[in-house]
Protein backbone atom coordinates (compact mmCIF):
# COMPACT_ATOMS: atom_id res chain seq x y z
CA UNK A 1 0.00 0.00 0.00
CA UNK A 2 1.66 3.15 -0.86
CA UNK A 3 2.18 5.40 2.31
CA UNK A 4 0.02 7.80 2.31
CA UNK A 5 -3.62 5.44 1.74
CA UNK A 6 -4.95 5.43 4.87
CA UNK A 7 -7.44 3.23 3.78
CA UNK A 8 -8.61 0.99 0.81
CA UNK A 9 -11.60 -0.38 -0.12
CA UNK A 10 -11.48 -3.10 -3.11
CA UNK A 11 -13.86 -4.43 -4.69
CA UNK A 12 -16.54 -4.54 -1.68
CA UNK A 13 -19.88 -6.09 -1.82
CA UNK A 14 -21.84 -6.11 1.62
CA UNK A 15 -25.53 -8.53 1.52
CA UNK A 16 -28.03 -8.07 4.05
CA UNK A 17 -29.12 -11.25 3.70
CA UNK A 18 -30.08 -11.07 -0.27
CA UNK A 19 -30.14 -7.67 -0.41
CA UNK A 20 -26.81 -6.01 -1.87
CA UNK A 21 -26.24 -2.98 0.10
CA UNK A 22 -22.85 -1.97 -1.41
CA UNK A 23 -21.80 -3.10 -4.83
CA UNK A 24 -18.25 -3.84 -5.94
CA UNK A 25 -17.10 -0.48 -4.64
CA UNK A 26 -13.15 0.18 -4.68
CA UNK A 27 -11.85 3.58 -3.81
CA UNK A 28 -8.48 4.72 -1.30
CA UNK A 29 -8.76 6.50 1.25
CA UNK A 30 -5.63 9.36 1.12
CA UNK A 31 -3.96 11.17 4.51
CA UNK A 32 -5.28 14.72 4.51
CA UNK A 33 -8.49 13.68 2.28
CA UNK A 34 -11.79 15.87 2.97
CA UNK A 35 -14.52 13.51 1.37
CA UNK A 36 -17.96 13.62 1.80
CA UNK A 37 -20.37 10.60 0.53
CA UNK A 38 -23.69 11.69 -0.79
CA UNK A 39 -26.15 9.31 -2.18
CA UNK A 40 -30.14 9.13 -1.92
CA UNK A 41 -31.64 6.97 1.21
CA UNK A 42 -30.94 3.20 1.55
CA UNK A 43 -28.21 3.94 -1.56
CA UNK A 44 -25.63 2.06 1.06
CA UNK A 45 -23.65 4.86 2.64
CA UNK A 46 -23.97 3.54 6.12
CA UNK A 47 -23.51 -0.23 5.62
CA UNK A 48 -20.00 1.26 3.63
CA UNK A 49 -18.54 2.88 6.41
CA UNK A 50 -19.67 0.22 9.00
CA UNK A 51 -17.90 -2.39 6.62
CA UNK A 52 -14.71 0.13 6.75
CA UNK A 53 -15.31 -0.12 10.43
CA UNK A 54 -14.95 -3.59 10.84
CA UNK A 55 -18.93 -3.99 12.57
CA UNK A 56 -19.84 -5.78 8.97
CA UNK A 57 -18.18 -8.45 7.40
CA UNK A 58 -18.63 -8.06 3.91
CA UNK A 59 -19.58 -10.56 1.07
CA UNK A 60 -16.57 -10.43 -1.17
CA UNK A 61 -13.88 -7.70 -1.55
CA UNK A 62 -11.64 -6.74 1.16
CA UNK A 63 -10.48 -3.31 3.19
CA UNK A 64 -6.60 -2.45 4.24
CA UNK A 65 -6.11 -0.05 7.18
CA UNK A 66 -2.81 1.01 7.62
CA UNK A 67 -1.71 -0.81 10.81
CA UNK A 68 -2.08 1.58 13.77
CA UNK A 69 -4.85 3.95 12.25
CA UNK A 70 -6.41 5.46 14.90
CA UNK A 71 -10.24 5.89 13.94
CA UNK A 72 -12.87 8.56 15.45
CA UNK A 73 -16.33 7.33 14.41
CA UNK A 74 -19.08 9.50 14.95
CA UNK A 75 -22.36 6.86 14.23
CA UNK A 76 -25.59 8.11 12.93
CA UNK A 77 -28.36 6.25 15.02
CA UNK A 78 -27.44 5.69 18.34
CA UNK A 79 -28.99 5.49 21.97
CA UNK A 80 -30.47 9.05 21.51
CA UNK A 81 -33.43 7.49 21.77
CA UNK A 82 -32.58 5.79 25.76
CA UNK A 83 -33.73 9.48 27.48
CA UNK A 84 -33.10 7.55 30.60
CA UNK A 85 -29.65 5.99 30.38
CA UNK A 86 -28.01 7.13 33.17
CA UNK A 87 -24.75 8.70 31.69
CA UNK A 88 -22.77 12.02 31.57
CA UNK A 89 -21.69 13.66 28.58
CA UNK A 90 -18.14 13.52 30.67
CA UNK A 91 -18.21 9.77 30.58
CA UNK A 92 -19.42 9.71 26.59
CA UNK A 93 -16.63 11.59 26.14
CA UNK A 94 -14.78 9.35 27.90
CA UNK A 95 -15.59 6.95 25.95
CA UNK A 96 -13.43 8.13 22.98
CA UNK A 97 -10.21 7.32 25.00
CA UNK A 98 -10.52 3.33 25.86
CA UNK A 99 -9.40 2.72 22.08
CA UNK A 100 -6.17 3.36 22.73
CA UNK A 101 -5.81 2.28 26.48
CA UNK A 102 -4.33 -1.27 27.61
CA UNK A 103 -5.69 -3.01 30.41
CA UNK A 104 -6.61 -2.16 33.05
CA UNK A 105 -7.93 0.60 31.47
CA UNK A 106 -7.87 3.85 33.49
CA UNK A 107 -8.25 7.74 33.03
CA UNK A 108 -5.39 9.45 34.03
CA UNK A 109 -5.03 13.61 34.81
CA UNK A 110 -3.91 14.16 31.27
CA UNK A 111 -7.10 12.01 29.73
CA UNK A 112 -9.25 14.56 32.11
CA UNK A 113 -7.31 16.85 30.31
CA UNK A 114 -7.46 15.69 26.91
CA UNK A 115 -11.58 15.27 27.46
CA UNK A 116 -12.32 18.84 29.08
CA UNK A 117 -10.29 20.14 25.96
CA UNK A 118 -12.73 18.08 24.00
CA UNK A 119 -15.82 19.43 25.33
CA UNK A 120 -14.62 23.12 25.38
CA UNK A 121 -13.34 22.49 21.43
CA UNK A 122 -17.15 21.67 20.61
CA UNK A 123 -18.59 24.24 23.13
CA UNK A 124 -20.39 21.93 25.59
CA UNK A 125 -17.95 22.46 28.56
CA UNK A 126 -20.68 23.79 30.54
CA UNK A 127 -22.85 20.33 29.87
CA UNK A 128 -20.34 18.13 31.70
CA UNK A 129 -22.53 16.69 34.44
CA UNK A 130 -25.44 16.72 32.17
CA UNK A 131 -26.97 13.26 31.65
CA UNK A 132 -26.97 12.59 27.94
CA UNK A 133 -30.81 12.27 27.61
CA UNK A 134 -31.53 15.43 28.74
CA UNK A 135 -29.91 17.51 25.86
CA UNK A 136 -31.06 18.73 22.81
CA UNK A 137 -30.55 16.57 19.27
CA UNK A 138 -27.94 18.96 18.24
CA UNK A 139 -26.40 19.19 21.77
CA UNK A 140 -26.22 15.18 21.86
CA UNK A 141 -24.56 15.48 18.21
CA UNK A 142 -21.48 17.80 19.62
CA UNK A 143 -20.67 15.28 22.46
CA UNK A 144 -20.96 13.06 19.62
CA UNK A 145 -17.75 15.03 18.07
CA UNK A 146 -16.04 15.39 21.00
CA UNK A 147 -15.78 11.69 21.66
CA UNK A 148 -14.47 11.05 18.13
CA UNK A 149 -12.27 13.96 18.21
CA UNK A 150 -11.12 13.00 21.91
CA UNK A 151 -8.62 10.85 21.36
CA UNK A 152 -6.69 12.98 18.28
CA UNK A 153 -7.42 10.47 15.60
CA UNK A 154 -6.13 10.18 12.08
CA UNK A 155 -8.99 9.60 10.36
CA UNK A 156 -12.49 10.73 11.33
CA UNK A 157 -15.60 8.61 10.05
CA UNK A 158 -18.87 10.37 10.37
CA UNK A 159 -22.22 9.51 9.32
CA UNK A 160 -24.84 12.51 9.13
CA UNK A 161 -23.15 14.62 11.78
CA UNK A 162 -24.99 17.62 11.41
CA UNK A 163 -28.47 16.39 10.83
CA UNK A 164 -29.53 17.67 13.93
CA UNK A 165 -27.58 20.76 14.11
CA UNK A 166 -28.82 24.45 13.61
CA UNK A 167 -27.94 26.82 11.25
CA UNK A 168 -24.92 28.44 12.90
CA UNK A 169 -23.61 24.76 14.86
CA UNK A 170 -23.42 23.70 11.51
CA UNK A 171 -21.05 26.34 9.91
CA UNK A 172 -19.23 26.06 13.46
CA UNK A 173 -18.81 22.33 12.81
CA UNK A 174 -17.77 22.54 9.42
CA UNK A 175 -15.33 24.98 10.69
CA UNK A 176 -13.97 22.77 12.96
CA UNK A 177 -13.46 19.76 11.01
CA UNK A 178 -12.14 22.39 8.55
CA UNK A 179 -9.73 23.24 11.26
CA UNK A 180 -8.80 19.87 12.11
CA UNK A 181 -8.30 18.72 8.11
CA UNK A 182 -6.02 21.76 7.29
CA UNK A 183 -3.82 22.39 10.83
CA UNK A 184 -3.49 18.81 12.15
CA UNK A 185 -3.94 16.64 9.15
CA UNK A 186 -6.78 14.81 10.36
CA UNK A 187 -8.68 13.49 7.52
CA UNK A 188 -12.53 13.73 6.91
CA UNK A 189 -14.91 10.90 6.16
CA UNK A 190 -18.04 12.58 6.22
CA UNK A 191 -21.25 10.94 4.93
CA UNK A 192 -24.06 14.09 4.54
CA UNK A 193 -27.05 14.95 2.75
CA UNK A 194 -26.28 18.67 2.42
CA UNK A 195 -23.22 19.08 0.36
CA UNK A 196 -24.61 22.85 0.14
CA UNK A 197 -23.52 22.98 3.33
CA UNK A 198 -20.45 20.61 3.43
CA UNK A 199 -19.60 22.07 -0.21
CA UNK A 200 -17.28 25.30 0.97
CA UNK A 201 -14.68 22.52 2.58
CA UNK A 202 -15.28 19.39 0.97
CA UNK A 203 -12.62 18.15 -1.44
CA UNK A 204 -13.27 15.15 -2.82
CA UNK A 205 -17.03 13.60 -3.59
CA UNK A 206 -18.29 10.07 -3.72
CA UNK A 207 -21.52 9.39 -5.18
CA UNK A 208 -23.18 5.99 -3.97
CA UNK A 209 -26.24 4.17 -5.55
CA UNK A 210 -25.28 0.90 -4.22
CA UNK A 211 -22.39 1.02 -6.86
CA UNK A 212 -19.78 4.15 -6.26
CA UNK A 213 -21.21 5.95 -9.40
CA UNK A 214 -18.88 8.98 -8.89
CA UNK A 215 -15.30 9.93 -7.30
CA UNK A 216 -13.22 12.53 -8.22
CA UNK A 217 -12.90 16.40 -6.58
CA UNK A 218 -16.10 18.59 -5.79
CA UNK A 219 -15.13 21.23 -8.33
CA UNK A 220 -15.72 18.24 -11.02
CA UNK A 221 -19.01 17.56 -9.25
CA UNK A 222 -20.02 20.72 -9.46
CA UNK A 223 -19.51 20.69 -13.28
CA UNK A 224 -20.96 17.74 -13.83
CA UNK A 225 -24.17 18.33 -15.33
CA UNK A 226 -25.80 15.00 -14.18
CA UNK A 227 -24.52 15.61 -10.92
CA UNK A 228 -24.48 19.31 -10.19
CA UNK A 229 -28.47 19.54 -9.61
CA UNK A 230 -27.66 17.62 -5.79
CA UNK A 231 -26.05 20.12 -4.60
CA UNK A 232 -29.42 22.31 -4.66
CA UNK A 233 -31.35 19.38 -3.59
CA UNK A 234 -32.15 18.30 0.52
CA UNK A 235 -32.11 15.70 0.60
CA UNK A 236 -31.00 14.35 -2.84
CA UNK A 237 -32.98 12.65 -5.44
CA UNK A 238 -31.28 9.80 -6.93
CA UNK A 239 -33.45 10.01 -10.16
CA UNK A 240 -31.64 13.43 -11.17
CA UNK A 241 -28.20 11.81 -11.02
CA UNK A 242 -29.00 8.54 -12.05
CA UNK A 243 -29.94 9.72 -16.07
CA UNK A 244 -26.68 8.86 -17.48
CA UNK B 1 -36.95 -4.92 68.43
CA UNK B 2 -33.71 -4.68 69.13
CA UNK B 3 -33.37 -7.39 71.07
CA UNK B 4 -35.32 -9.35 68.25
CA UNK B 5 -32.04 -8.11 66.54
CA UNK B 6 -29.54 -9.39 68.74
CA UNK B 7 -31.13 -12.18 69.10
CA UNK B 8 -31.78 -13.26 64.75
CA UNK B 9 -27.88 -13.10 64.93
CA UNK B 10 -27.23 -15.76 67.75
CA UNK B 11 -28.36 -18.16 65.13
CA UNK B 12 -25.32 -19.46 62.59
CA UNK B 13 -28.39 -19.86 60.01
CA UNK B 14 -29.13 -16.10 60.36
CA UNK B 15 -25.56 -15.11 60.28
CA UNK B 16 -25.10 -17.43 56.87
CA UNK B 17 -28.46 -16.17 55.38
CA UNK B 18 -27.05 -12.55 56.26
CA UNK B 19 -23.95 -12.95 54.55
CA UNK B 20 -24.98 -14.57 51.67
CA UNK B 21 -28.13 -11.97 51.45
CA UNK B 22 -25.15 -8.97 51.19
CA UNK B 23 -23.44 -10.66 48.95
CA UNK B 24 -26.04 -11.42 46.58
CA UNK B 25 -27.10 -8.07 46.62
CA UNK B 26 -23.92 -6.73 45.51
CA UNK B 27 -23.35 -8.83 42.81
CA UNK B 28 -27.33 -8.83 41.67
CA UNK B 29 -27.73 -5.17 41.73
CA UNK B 30 -24.15 -4.52 39.79
CA UNK B 31 -24.74 -7.01 37.57
CA UNK B 32 -28.23 -6.25 37.31
CA UNK B 33 -27.47 -2.48 35.92
CA UNK B 34 -25.79 -3.39 33.58
CA UNK B 35 -28.53 -6.23 32.31
CA UNK B 36 -31.09 -3.47 32.69
CA UNK B 37 -29.34 -0.64 30.51
CA UNK B 38 -28.63 -3.47 28.33
CA UNK B 39 -32.05 -4.27 28.05
CA UNK B 40 -31.57 -7.73 29.00
CA UNK B 41 -33.18 -7.79 32.52
CA UNK B 42 -35.55 -10.50 32.40
CA UNK B 43 -32.89 -12.77 31.92
CA UNK B 44 -32.74 -13.05 35.25
CA UNK B 45 -36.41 -14.10 35.33
CA UNK B 46 -36.20 -16.43 32.30
CA UNK B 47 -32.81 -18.55 33.46
CA UNK B 48 -35.04 -18.95 37.08
CA UNK B 49 -37.81 -20.82 34.89
CA UNK B 50 -35.08 -22.52 33.63
CA UNK B 51 -33.44 -22.92 36.93
CA UNK B 52 -36.73 -24.54 38.35
CA UNK B 53 -36.68 -26.85 35.71
CA UNK B 54 -33.08 -28.37 36.22
CA UNK B 55 -33.94 -28.19 40.44
CA UNK B 56 -36.50 -30.60 38.96
CA UNK B 57 -34.38 -33.16 36.69
CA UNK B 58 -31.78 -33.32 39.93
CA UNK B 59 -34.77 -34.12 42.50
CA UNK B 60 -35.71 -36.71 40.03
CA UNK B 61 -31.93 -38.25 39.37
CA UNK B 62 -31.48 -37.52 43.42
CA UNK B 63 -28.61 -35.19 42.47
CA UNK B 64 -27.76 -32.10 44.52
CA UNK B 65 -30.32 -29.84 42.93
CA UNK B 66 -28.27 -26.97 42.77
CA UNK B 67 -25.50 -28.79 41.28
CA UNK B 68 -27.42 -29.99 38.52
CA UNK B 69 -29.03 -26.63 37.84
CA UNK B 70 -25.53 -24.31 38.15
CA UNK B 71 -24.42 -26.13 34.05
CA UNK B 72 -27.66 -26.22 32.83
CA UNK B 73 -28.77 -22.84 33.34
CA UNK B 74 -24.83 -21.14 32.24
CA UNK B 75 -25.39 -23.09 29.05
CA UNK B 76 -28.94 -21.98 28.73
CA UNK B 77 -27.81 -17.86 29.34
CA UNK B 78 -25.08 -18.44 26.95
CA UNK B 79 -27.11 -19.89 24.57
CA UNK B 80 -29.69 -17.25 24.88
CA UNK B 81 -27.42 -14.47 24.11
CA UNK B 82 -25.66 -16.65 21.24
CA UNK B 83 -29.60 -16.63 19.52
CA UNK B 84 -30.20 -13.12 20.01
CA UNK B 85 -26.91 -12.13 18.68
CA UNK B 86 -27.02 -14.91 15.57
CA UNK B 87 -30.07 -15.36 14.88
CA UNK B 88 -32.01 -12.31 14.92
CA UNK B 89 -34.35 -13.24 17.85
CA UNK B 90 -34.86 -10.52 20.09
CA UNK B 91 -33.39 -10.99 23.68
CA UNK B 92 -37.21 -10.86 25.39
CA UNK B 93 -38.41 -13.36 22.65
CA UNK B 94 -35.09 -15.44 23.05
CA UNK B 95 -36.03 -15.81 26.84
CA UNK B 96 -39.39 -16.41 26.53
CA UNK B 97 -38.53 -19.12 24.61
CA UNK B 98 -36.08 -20.75 27.30
CA UNK B 99 -38.00 -19.70 29.88
CA UNK B 100 -41.67 -21.60 29.09
CA UNK B 101 -40.03 -24.58 27.53
CA UNK B 102 -37.33 -25.68 30.59
CA UNK B 103 -40.52 -24.55 32.81
CA UNK B 104 -42.83 -26.52 30.83
CA UNK B 105 -40.16 -29.19 30.86
CA UNK B 106 -39.88 -29.28 34.94
CA UNK B 107 -43.51 -29.47 35.14
CA UNK B 108 -43.74 -32.72 33.44
CA UNK B 109 -41.02 -33.72 35.33
CA UNK B 110 -42.67 -33.12 38.35
CA UNK B 111 -45.66 -34.85 37.66
CA UNK B 112 -44.13 -37.71 36.72
CA UNK B 113 -41.71 -38.05 39.69
CA UNK B 114 -44.86 -37.56 42.10
CA UNK B 115 -43.46 -37.39 45.22
CA UNK B 116 -40.77 -34.60 45.19
CA UNK B 117 -43.54 -32.00 44.07
CA UNK B 118 -43.28 -30.30 47.79
CA UNK B 119 -39.37 -29.68 47.84
CA UNK B 120 -39.45 -28.59 44.68
CA UNK B 121 -42.14 -26.34 46.23
CA UNK B 122 -39.33 -24.88 48.03
CA UNK B 123 -36.81 -23.59 45.66
CA UNK B 124 -39.89 -21.14 44.15
CA UNK B 125 -39.59 -19.02 47.18
CA UNK B 126 -36.50 -19.98 48.66
CA UNK B 127 -35.79 -20.43 52.52
CA UNK B 128 -33.19 -18.51 54.67
CA UNK B 129 -33.12 -22.12 56.47
CA UNK B 130 -31.79 -24.00 53.81
CA UNK B 131 -28.54 -22.01 53.44
CA UNK B 132 -25.07 -23.85 54.04
CA UNK B 133 -21.38 -23.10 54.98
CA UNK B 134 -20.99 -23.94 51.02
CA UNK B 135 -23.40 -21.37 49.95
CA UNK B 136 -21.33 -18.55 51.85
CA UNK B 137 -18.13 -19.59 50.30
CA UNK B 138 -19.56 -19.72 46.63
CA UNK B 139 -21.23 -16.52 46.98
CA UNK B 140 -18.35 -14.91 48.76
CA UNK B 141 -15.92 -15.74 45.89
CA UNK B 142 -18.69 -15.22 43.05
CA UNK B 143 -19.16 -11.95 44.14
CA UNK B 144 -15.30 -11.29 44.70
CA UNK B 145 -14.77 -12.25 41.09
CA UNK B 146 -17.56 -10.07 39.65
CA UNK B 147 -16.88 -7.04 41.66
CA UNK B 148 -13.06 -7.55 40.68
CA UNK B 149 -14.08 -8.15 36.94
CA UNK B 150 -16.36 -4.51 36.69
CA UNK B 151 -13.93 -2.80 38.11
CA UNK B 152 -10.75 -3.90 35.84
CA UNK B 153 -13.11 -3.70 32.87
CA UNK B 154 -15.09 -0.83 33.85
CA UNK B 155 -14.57 1.03 30.85
CA UNK B 156 -14.83 -1.25 28.49
CA UNK B 157 -18.27 -2.45 30.17
CA UNK B 158 -19.70 0.83 30.26
CA UNK B 159 -19.19 1.31 26.64
CA UNK B 160 -20.51 -2.00 25.62
CA UNK B 161 -23.62 -1.33 27.81
CA UNK B 162 -23.84 2.16 25.89
CA UNK B 163 -23.17 1.75 22.47
CA UNK B 164 -22.02 -1.92 21.58
CA UNK B 165 -20.87 -0.90 17.98
CA UNK B 166 -18.88 1.89 19.52
CA UNK B 167 -17.21 -0.28 21.48
CA UNK B 168 -16.35 -2.57 18.97
CA UNK B 169 -14.85 -0.27 16.73
CA UNK B 170 -12.88 0.87 20.11
CA UNK B 171 -11.30 -2.26 20.05
CA UNK B 172 -13.25 -3.53 23.02
CA UNK B 173 -13.90 -7.73 22.80
CA UNK B 174 -17.78 -7.40 23.13
CA UNK B 175 -18.37 -10.78 22.55
CA UNK B 176 -15.78 -11.97 25.39
CA UNK B 177 -17.66 -9.49 27.54
CA UNK B 178 -21.34 -10.33 26.92
CA UNK B 179 -20.64 -13.64 27.47
CA UNK B 180 -18.99 -12.92 30.74
CA UNK B 181 -21.90 -11.50 31.61
CA UNK B 182 -24.33 -14.16 30.64
CA UNK B 183 -21.92 -16.74 32.49
CA UNK B 184 -21.90 -14.50 35.37
CA UNK B 185 -26.11 -13.74 35.54
CA UNK B 186 -26.20 -17.94 34.94
CA UNK B 187 -24.41 -18.05 38.66
CA UNK B 188 -26.17 -15.72 40.16
CA UNK B 189 -29.50 -17.10 39.46
CA UNK B 190 -28.72 -20.63 40.72
CA UNK B 191 -26.63 -18.82 43.73
CA UNK B 192 -29.66 -16.45 44.57
CA UNK B 193 -32.41 -19.52 44.40
CA UNK B 194 -31.39 -21.07 47.87
CA UNK B 195 -32.17 -17.77 49.21
CA UNK B 196 -34.62 -15.93 47.03
CA UNK B 197 -36.43 -18.69 45.54
CA UNK B 198 -37.01 -19.24 41.68
CA UNK B 199 -39.75 -16.66 41.59
CA UNK B 200 -38.44 -13.47 42.48
CA UNK B 201 -34.86 -13.44 41.68
CA UNK B 202 -34.83 -11.12 39.03
CA UNK B 203 -36.40 -8.47 41.19
CA UNK B 204 -32.93 -8.58 42.83
CA UNK B 205 -31.24 -8.06 39.80
CA UNK B 206 -33.78 -5.33 38.23
CA UNK B 207 -34.80 -3.29 41.16
CA UNK B 208 -31.95 -1.97 42.26
CA UNK B 209 -30.34 -0.45 39.16
CA UNK B 210 -33.67 0.92 38.31
CA UNK B 211 -34.38 2.78 41.55
CA UNK B 212 -30.46 3.74 40.97
CA UNK B 213 -31.54 5.49 37.74
CA UNK B 214 -33.93 7.98 39.65
CA UNK B 215 -30.77 9.12 41.18
CA UNK B 216 -27.64 8.86 39.53
CA UNK B 217 -27.27 11.00 36.89
CA UNK B 218 -24.15 9.10 35.69
CA UNK B 219 -23.33 5.99 35.13
CA UNK B 220 -20.63 5.35 37.99
CA UNK B 221 -22.92 6.95 40.19
CA UNK B 222 -25.80 5.04 39.44
CA UNK B 223 -24.14 1.64 39.83
CA UNK B 224 -22.43 2.47 42.80
CA UNK B 225 -26.50 3.51 44.12
CA UNK B 226 -27.43 0.29 43.23
CA UNK B 227 -25.34 -1.40 45.17
CA UNK B 228 -25.93 0.76 48.35
CA UNK B 229 -30.04 0.47 47.82
CA UNK B 230 -29.77 -3.36 47.04
CA UNK B 231 -27.48 -3.66 50.54
CA UNK B 232 -29.73 -1.53 52.10
CA UNK B 233 -33.18 -3.47 51.74
CA UNK B 234 -32.14 -6.92 51.46
CA UNK B 235 -30.56 -6.14 54.81
CA UNK B 236 -34.00 -4.21 56.22
CA UNK B 237 -35.84 -7.08 54.57
CA UNK B 238 -33.93 -10.18 55.98
CA UNK B 239 -34.85 -8.29 59.28
CA UNK B 240 -38.03 -7.99 58.84
CA UNK B 241 -38.43 -11.67 57.39
CA UNK B 242 -36.86 -12.60 60.69
CA UNK B 243 -39.33 -10.08 63.22
CA UNK B 244 -42.85 -10.45 61.24
CA UNK B 245 -41.95 -14.24 60.17
CA UNK B 246 -42.57 -13.60 56.73
CA UNK B 247 -41.04 -15.34 53.48
CA UNK B 248 -37.71 -13.56 53.28
CA UNK B 249 -37.09 -13.00 49.32
CA UNK B 250 -40.69 -11.71 49.05
CA UNK B 251 -39.88 -9.25 52.02
CA UNK B 252 -37.56 -7.75 50.12
CA UNK B 253 -39.50 -7.44 46.68
CA UNK B 254 -42.21 -5.53 48.71
CA UNK B 255 -39.31 -3.25 50.34
CA UNK B 256 -37.65 -2.76 47.40
CA UNK B 257 -41.31 -1.64 45.61
CA UNK B 258 -41.71 0.81 48.00
CA UNK B 259 -38.28 2.10 48.11
CA UNK B 260 -39.04 2.90 43.83
CA UNK B 261 -42.03 4.31 44.72
CA UNK B 262 -40.55 7.01 46.39
CA UNK B 263 -37.35 7.36 44.21
CA UNK B 264 -40.00 7.76 41.57
CA UNK B 265 -41.78 10.30 43.05
CA UNK B 266 -38.13 12.22 44.34
CA UNK B 267 -37.08 11.96 40.42
CA UNK B 268 -40.52 13.41 39.30
CA UNK B 269 -39.78 15.92 41.81
CA UNK B 270 -36.37 16.93 41.32
CA UNK B 271 -35.21 16.22 37.84
N1 LIG C 1 -29.76 -4.16 9.37
C1 LIG C 1 -30.24 -4.27 8.12
N2 LIG C 1 -30.87 -5.38 7.72
C2 LIG C 1 -31.32 -5.50 6.46
N3 LIG C 1 -31.18 -4.57 5.50
C3 LIG C 1 -30.55 -3.44 5.83
C4 LIG C 1 -30.04 -3.22 7.15
N4 LIG C 1 -29.44 -2.01 7.17
C5 LIG C 1 -29.60 -1.49 5.95
N5 LIG C 1 -30.24 -2.34 5.13
C6 LIG C 1 -30.54 -2.12 3.71
O1 LIG C 1 -29.34 -1.85 3.04
C7 LIG C 1 -29.49 -0.77 2.16
C8 LIG C 1 -28.48 0.29 2.47
O2 LIG C 1 -28.74 0.83 3.76
P1 LIG C 1 -27.83 1.95 4.41
O3 LIG C 1 -28.25 2.12 5.82
O4 LIG C 1 -26.41 1.63 4.13
O5 LIG C 1 -28.26 3.23 3.55
P2 LIG C 1 -27.82 4.75 3.69
O6 LIG C 1 -27.26 5.14 2.38
O7 LIG C 1 -26.98 4.95 4.89
O8 LIG C 1 -29.22 5.48 3.89
P3 LIG C 1 -29.63 6.77 4.76
O9 LIG C 1 -29.34 7.97 3.94
O10 LIG C 1 -31.10 6.60 4.95
O11 LIG C 1 -28.89 6.73 6.05
C9 LIG C 1 -30.94 -0.32 2.29
O12 LIG C 1 -31.65 -0.84 1.19
C10 LIG C 1 -31.42 -0.91 3.55
O13 LIG C 1 -32.76 -1.30 3.44
MG1 LIG D 1 -27.20 5.96 6.69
Amino acid sequence: MAHDVLLSVDHLTVKYGQHIAVADVSFNIHRHDFLAIIGANGSGKTTLIKTMLNLKTPQSGSITRQPNLRVGYLPQNFNLEDKSFPATVYEIVSMGLINQKVFPKRLNKNDRFLIENALQEVNIFPLKDQRIGHLSGGQQQRVLLARALVSSPDILIMDEPTSALDQSMRQQFFTLIDHLNKNHGVTIVLITHDLAAAGDYVQRVLYMDQRLMFDDTFEAFCENPQLSPFIHTHPPHPKEARDD
Amino acid sequence: MIDLIFEAFQFAFMIRAFVVGMLIAISAATLGTFLVLKRFSMIGHGLAHVAFGAVAIGLLTQQQPLLVALPIVVLVSVAILKLNETANVHADAAIGLAATFAMAFGTILASVGGGFRVELNTYLFGSILTVQSLDVILAAVFTLVLVLGVVLYYHDLFALTYDENYARVSGVKTQRLNTALAIFSGILVVLGIRLVGTVLISSFIIFPAVIAMQFGRGFKGTLIIAVLTSLVTVFLGLLGSYVYDTPSGSTIVVLNGVVFMFAYVYHKFTI
